[in-house]
């Protein structure tokens, strides 16, 4: 539920984007005058989308790493780095968390220049995303730490090298 | 931020001033070393700095190394580094008033904006800005006029009809398309050589010596001297400034004087070096019987009109400054 | 000192399994506190650097590919490809650089163009038998040539920096891009050979037409993307959308994807493009550290006591930036690098443009090297792949990019033959 809300406000920044690009591209056809915050918003966007989904790729592993420990043999030890990666991003989020809180109270009389968007809105989303991470990041690695390590990814990996 | 906070109750340096530690003050900018902002600007006010051997180092950080202009307005207000050179249109993101300096037409040219920040016309708007932000204006000078550059020859606001001109994205700039009758059209600066290439935008309006770096002379065929703005550089010192010394204080607001007293002088060399090598080339025209004055009233009606507050005062204050 | 402890830290997470971004952003965000930052001043760097217009395109390409994918249109490009060149052994390698090159004319970015081709080439020569380490490595090193062959975005960053002219420098790349299709081609002749399970079918004519007709819509997107960008109708990020909602209708069209198939795909989008973006940003984080400490300073600055020979000189730049490459995002290093480099390159009588497109090619390279390589993350995020497969796939194809590199240090003045017959 949570994770389809996160989804779904990444979602909406996207197609947001996606039809403030085109508008821009298309107002240069039409006519009528031009919007001059189209590119601006969708740049926020783009922030938006970035940001919003970080807790929800912790949950699903989606987060790029280097899979280097994983060749260790002893299951011990792997399920001790993975809890111990968990909690790192955990507190990671936090502090970004923090980060995101202080900018919104920080930019508070601020305005974007062509949208006149209050600068706080802007960091709402990465806020939700990276105290997202941080409970996420607590769950994950107390779900590792008593289930142990879940079965890797990598459908595609199969029967090759 | 400096490693300063050496104030150990010396106080509001009556005398010596410099006791304690060596403060070093970190000094951003966006321009590349060989730019005369850098070469005939930070460089000057660091080594004046260094001369007076008040216990003031200035660090600088060119380039947009640390960020581009708009993130380095929010960093110097908060601190993250002390000084930094920004044009006013990006100030007017943390103070919206101070915008105006960009309005179209508001100096009659670079002296006049460099005498109005050096003098008392520009006291209510320098404290209001400081009182606002806790960040300090020090100086500014105008590294050059801006002209519009377009496929087509602009000499009277009636050809700017029809054209798609590309306008930076800031409130004060597209208030001065509005001012100037210009039709402006986004496109990302990064973006903006390609779209002239390809003719998405049919024009542009910058600095000759912005210009000249960007090679727009490959993709435009006529530039009218428009000079429509001054393109203002404000020296801004952000809360360090309160942990200065009344000593250093001085010597840092000399250094920038000197930097402002130097900067017009490097900008118009390199114009002029410019300017003969586009007459001699050929394929880029210089359009110079552009009709300024008909340029000049239109904006002044438009800017009275529209602007109220703060922002028509610092307009007037601007304007009553002139010869 | 500092900096040594931060690459330390860096180092110990990503062996430690921290996600790569994450990795990333707890040293530094470390740092931004002990050095007294403002608090909130790491989060901004990394929204000023993600909010950044021609960074749209990521994204955009991202769902054209996932569009384009679940539609089936790789199926059908392939089929055709295969039908056409299915005698030719490896042909899938060929078709692979082909495409790429096509993409280049269109695509600034290798990072957009390996999230739209490798949704698409990837899978297509998976089900024809070649090895996931070939076709990853292929995919990627091909998507290189996009950022070198214009338009380009590093190289318009370049020019602006060296005070160059953009369509000289764009002129005096079109050969090194080609040079490096035709590389990556030799490499694909030679691995080919030792694959003995990859499908080789016999050329038919009705084939060949049938799968011809099934391709004549997708290849519209590419003419509709390069043909809005060539004739001056979209800037490169207003044809990615353009390219989406082509691509978008086109599959509708063809019943291959339905509406109810769209929150799939945008859930797929996101996630792909939110992993890839917190990466580039908090690369520029740790960039404005290095810069903030002058780490690209010092480095070059030592390297740079050492030698009064031009092209040893060269030589040097290239391994520093391939150094750099490492682990700082390519936009990062230009910025940080151009302005130190370029005036000792002066006095070596170097020419700004040859320069330009050596620190370009090697600065490429880097995003297909560990520990930070966008390409990389992007391939290994789509396929879901370990990055290491990725790295060790492409590595005999970097074989003939630094070749490439090789000869712009042996004769800089080849590459601004171009430019100077064009009058450039
Ligand atoms: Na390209
Ligand atoms: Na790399």
């Amino acid at each position: 539920m949570v994770t389809a809300i996160e989804i779904g406000l990444a979602a909406a920044a996207t197609v947001l984007m996606f039809l403030l690009v085109l508008a821009q591209a298309g107002q240069r056809y039409l006519p009528i005058d031009g919007w001059p915050w189209t590119g601006e918003l969708a740049r926020f966007c783009l922030v938006w989308l970035a940001f919003v989904v970080t807790g929800v790729l912790v949950t699903t592993d989606g987060h790029i790493a280097l899979e280097v420990v994983d060749l260790v043999k002893n299951p011990l030890v792997v399920r001790a780095v993975r809890v111990f990666a968990c909690l790192v991003v955990a507190a990671i989020g936090a502090g970004f968390a923090v980060e995101a809180f202080e900018l919104m109270q920080s930019q508070a009389r601020l305005k974007s220049p062509s949208l006149r968007m209050p600068m706080p809105w802007l960091y709402v989303l990465p806020l939700i995303g990276f105290v997202s991470t941080a409970v996420r990041g607590l769950v994950a690695a107390g779900v590792i730490a008593v289930r142990g390590v879940p079965a890797g990814h990598a459908p595609m990996m199969a029967g090759v090298e | 931020a400096a490693c300063g906070g050496s104030d150990d109750g010396g106080g509001d340096g009556g005398g010596g001033g410099s006791a304690g530690e060596e403060v070093e003050i970190t000094l951003a900018h966006s321009y590349t070393d060989d730019q005369p902002q850098a070469r005939c600007g930070a460089q000057v006010i660091a080594d004046e700095v260094a001369s007076a051997d008040v216990g003031v180092t200035v660090e600088i950080f060119g380039a947009s190394q640390l960020g581009g202009d708009a993130d380095r307005v929010n960093a110097v207000a908060a601190g993250d580094h002390d000084m930094d050179i920004q044009g006013a249109s990006a100030l007017g993101a943390i103070y919206e008033p101070i915008g105006v300096v960009d309005a179209a037409y508001a100096f009659d040219d670079a002296e006049h904006l460099a005498t109005f920040f050096g003098g008392d016309a520009s006291a209510t708007v320098r404290q209001d800005f400081a009182d606002s932000t806790g960040v300090q204006i020090l100086g500014a000078w105008s590294a050059g006029a801006r002209h519009f550059t377009a496929s087509e020859p602009i000499r009277e606001p009636a050809d700017l009809d029809g054209l798609r001109m590309r306008f930076p994205n800031s409130p004060q700039y597209l208030m001065n398309a509005e001012a100037l009758g210009a039709t402006p059209t986004e496109v990302a600066f990064e973006e903006l050589y390609l779209a002239l290439q390809q003719g998405i935008v049919d024009g542009q309006e910058n600095p000759i010596t912005n210009i000249a770096a960007q090679n727009y002379a490959e993709v435009q065929d006529y530039l009218s001297l428009s000079a429509h703005q001054q393109n203002s550089n404000l020296v801004v010192i952000g809360p360090v400034w309160d942990e200065l010394s009344e000593e250093q204080q001085e010597a840092l607001s000399a250094a920038v004087d000197a930097a402002v007293e130097q900067v017009p002088q490097c900008v118009e060399e390199l114009e002029q070096t410019q300017l003969d090598e586009w007459a001699s080339g050929g394929d880029f025209e210089v359009v110079d019987d552009v009709d300024v004055d008909a340029f000049r009233e239109q904006a002044e009606d438009y800017f009275s009109e529209n602007y109220s507050g703060d922002q028509l005062a610092v307009y007037e204050a601007i304007r009553g400054s002139a010869e | 000192m500092t900096i040594l402890w931060l690459t330390l830290a860096i180092t110990a997470l990503l062996c430690l399994r921290v996600p790569v971004a994450f990795a990333f952003l707890g040293p530094c965000l470390a740092y931004m506190w002990i050095e007294g930052q403002s608090i909130g001043a790491s989060l901004r760097l990394l929204t000023a650097a993600t909010a950044s217009f021609p960074l749209l395109a990521v994204p955009l390409f991202i769902l054209l590919g996932v569009i384009a994918n679940k539609g089936g249109i790789a199926d059908r490009l392939f089929d055709f490809a295969l039908a056409l060149f299915g005698r030719v052994r490896g042909s899938l390698g060929y078709v692979s650089v082909g495409v790429s090159l096509g993409f280049s004319w269109m695509s600034g970015s290798a990072v957009a163009d390996a999230a739209a081709l490798g949704k698409v080439e990837i899978p297509a020569m998976q089900r024809n038998g070649y090895p996931l380490k070939f076709a990853l490595g292929v995919t990627g090193a091909a998507s290189l040539i996009a950022p070198v062959m214009p338009p380009s975005i590093p190289a318009v960053i370049y020019a602006g920096l060296a005070a160059v002219s953009t369509g000289a420098l764009f002129a005096a790349s079109v050969v090194p891009a080609l040079l490096m299709a035709f590389g990556l081609c030799v490499v694909v002749f030679v691995l080919v050979r030792r694959y003995p399970d990859i499908q080789v079918t016999q050329f038919s004519m009705p084939r060949v037409l049938h799968t011809g007709r099934r391709v004549l819509g997708p290849l519209g997107a590419p003419v509709i993307i390069l043909g809005g960008i060539l004739s001056g109708a979209f800037t490169p990020t207003e044809a990615a959308a353009v390219g989406v909602a082509y691509m978008l209708v086109l599959c509708l069209c063809y019943r291959s994807l339905k509406l109810r198939d769209l929150p799939e795909v945008l859930k797929e989008t996101v996630l792909v493009s939110a992993a890839v973006m917190l990466i580039v940003s908090s690369a520029s984080l740790l960039g404005y550290i290095m810069a903030r400490e002058r780490v690209p300073q010092q480095l070059s600055e030592a390297i740079f006591a050492l030698t009064d020979d031009p092209t040893v000189f060269l030589l040097l730049v290239a391994i520093v930036i391939l150094i750099l490459g490492t682990a700082i995002d390519p936009t990062a290093i230009l910025v940080l690098t151009v302005p130190i480099i370029l005036p000792i390159s002066n006095q070596f009588g170097v020419d700004p443009i040859a320069l330009g497109v050596l620190l370009i090619i090697s600065n490429m390279i880097g995003l297909l090297t560990p520990p930070v390589g966008t390409v990389l993350y992007v391939l290994s995020s789509i396929t879901k792949a370990p990055t290491g497969l990725v790295f060790r796939g492409s590595l005999p194809f970097m074989i003939p990019l630094l070749v490439i590199c090789a000869l712009i240090i042996l004769f800089p003045d080849a590459v601004t033959w171009l430019p100077e017959q064009l009058g450039l």
